[in-house]
């Protein structure tokens, strides 16, 4: 089948081309999940190498599902995410057996003293909002991360990480406090002085 | 609210710029999934011969074929027999139709008699 054509089909109808030989779907497939699921582990793990283990892995594990994938079942973009929070979750747990970590081991928000040119302002904030991602409890991280910022539903949420919608809107809500909480004191630093004034 | 309070709105402006911040995955990454998938993919092999326009029926029924003989060696040997006894079927080289003439003549002629003769189950009428 032509790139073109191939470019307009859903996540599911490439899983399903690959299972009958395929190879450019799932060439197209990669390209459309492995981002995501990168920086979704990467936030989660706070870890490159951890994130591209674990993203690596969860498509491993949908080219096995591949030929048994029965459609209009699940939607692939949630199981991909479902499974990538398993993972992910597994590691953090490993961490905590390992260590318990301290909050004041947890990474440093970067020094607000640090010069602000337009260049390094989103480097500071991405890595503010990381250090204060990192700070929230692990469901509270996944659910904010999700919402805000893979731009999943509620209802997909719900399925990813197998509670309530319900649960889910009270999850994204106390994280994204919490989430302010964490970033409190710095808006100067950041930047935000000139732009929402 | 203090000055140097990030609002909701900042907040927003942050989390949607980590949105577009996805990193991007290297090369290296890139290879070892895609090496998975193929690795994976069962039909692989199968669909490219079917989209290089080979016929995939025939091909299929030879793996069946092989399967059922133990392999592709002894499919091959088959064949080859029975391509090699149509040939001489056929061209019935002058040394082979000596050998069968001669052996036909000794068994078959001297020792069956395929055609009996009518009269031999002939019965003869009882005249009372």
């Amino acid at each position: 089948m032509a790139r073109d054509t191939l470019a307009e089909l859903p996540d599911e109808t490439l899983l399903l081309l690959y299972a009958k030989g395929d190879a450019d779907a799932a060439r197209l497939l990669m390209h459309r999940l492995l981002p995501r699921l990168l920086g979704y582990a990467a936030r989660l793990l706070s870890d490159r190498a951890e994130a591209e283990d674990v993203a690596q892995e969860v498509m491993l594990r949908l080219w096995r599902v591949a030929p048994d994938w029965r459609s209009g079942e699940a939607q692939v973009a949630t199981w991909v995410y479902r499974v990538t929070t398993n993972l992910c979750t597994d590691r953090l747990r490993g961490r905590m057996r390992r260590r318990a970590m301290p909050l004041d081991e947890a990474p440093d928000v970067p020094d607000p003293s640090r010069g602000a040119e337009d260049g390094l302002i989103t480097t500071d904030r991405m890595t503010a909002l990381q250090a204060a991602l990192g700070r929230l409890p692990d469901r509270q991280r996944q659910a904010v991360v999700l919402r805000h910022i893979e731009g999943l539903t509620n209802p997909q949420i719900a399925v990813v990480m197998d509670i309530g919608v319900e649960a889910v809107e009270s999850l994204t809500a106390r994280g994204k406090r919490a989430l302010a909480a964490a970033l409190a004191g710095q808006r100067t630093a950041l930047g935000y002085d000139d732009e929402s004034e | 609210m203090k000055a140097n309070e990030m609002t909701d709105f900042d907040l927003d402006a942050v989390l949607a710029a980590a949105r577009d911040a996805d990193p991007v995955p290297s090369d290296a990454l890139m290879s070892r999934v895609m090496a998975d998938a193929l690795a994976l993919q069962p039909r692989a092999v199968a669909q490219n011969r079917a989209q290089s326009g080979l016929a995939f029926t025939p091909l299929r029924w030879l793996d069946w074929l092989a399967a059922v003989f133990g392999g592709g060696g002894a499919v091959a040997g088959i064949g080859m027999a029975l391509v090699a006894g149509v040939f001489f079927g056929i061209a019935q080289p002058a040394p082979v139709a000596m050998l069968t003439g001669v052996w036909l003549d000794e068994t078959l002629s001297d020792g069956l008699d395929l055609f009996p003769a009518e009269t031999a189950f002939w019965v003869e009428p009882q005249n009372d």
